[in-house]
């Protein structure tokens, strides 16, 4: 998976995980999305820390970083440069 | 097993409370929601929902360019 795909992943899951919470606020015995929830946080934590360890930091709190200082690299997260493309391909 | 395929679960599922009871005049009632299946992750994002039941409730199409405002 390239650095575009894992971001977008990461992107999709987080809303989904998001989503998942709005719903569980209101159906909290709902088994089948608690499973739904669980395995996408789990999910979604791997995939955050595969990104950092080769992409560099995603957040500039509670990540650690490799030598020097990983925050400071380019792109900035709100830099176009950073982003994927929302594409007509997705799901 | 992929965990966001729908056939594992909506197959005859209605994803809303079909009847509510108890119902007072004058009151505004909203069906409770009721999960079946989800969009994958990557299709929820494009959808802005994760629940198929919840897509374009309201029939929101974009505006032609000929439009005017208020129609």
């Amino acid at each position: 998976m390239n650095r575009d795909e894992l971001l977008q992943q990461i992107t999709a899951l987080d809303f989904y995980i998001i989503d998942l919470h709005l719903y569980l606020n209101t159906h909290p015995n709902d088994g089948q999305a608690l499973e739904l929830y669980n395995a996408s946080v789990r999910k979604v934590k791997e995939l955050r820390e595969e990104y950092t360890q080769r992409f560099g930091m995603l957040l500039a709190n509670n990540t650690e970083s490799r030598q020097p200082w990983q925050w400071i690299d380019d792109p900035w997260p709100w830099q176009r440069a950073f982003n994927f493309n929302l594409g007509e391909d997705m799901g | 097993m992929n965990i966001y395929d729908p056939e594992v679960t909506a197959a005859g599922c209605v994803p809303q409370e079909t009847t509510i009871e108890g119902v007072k005049l004058a009151h505004a009632y909203v069906p409770f929601q009721k999960l079946c299946d989800t969009f994958t992750p990557e299709g929820a994002l494009m959808k802005g929902t994760a629940f198929p039941p919840l897509v374009n409730v309201y029939g929101w199409r974009p505006k032609d360019k000929g439009d005017t405002a208020g129609e």
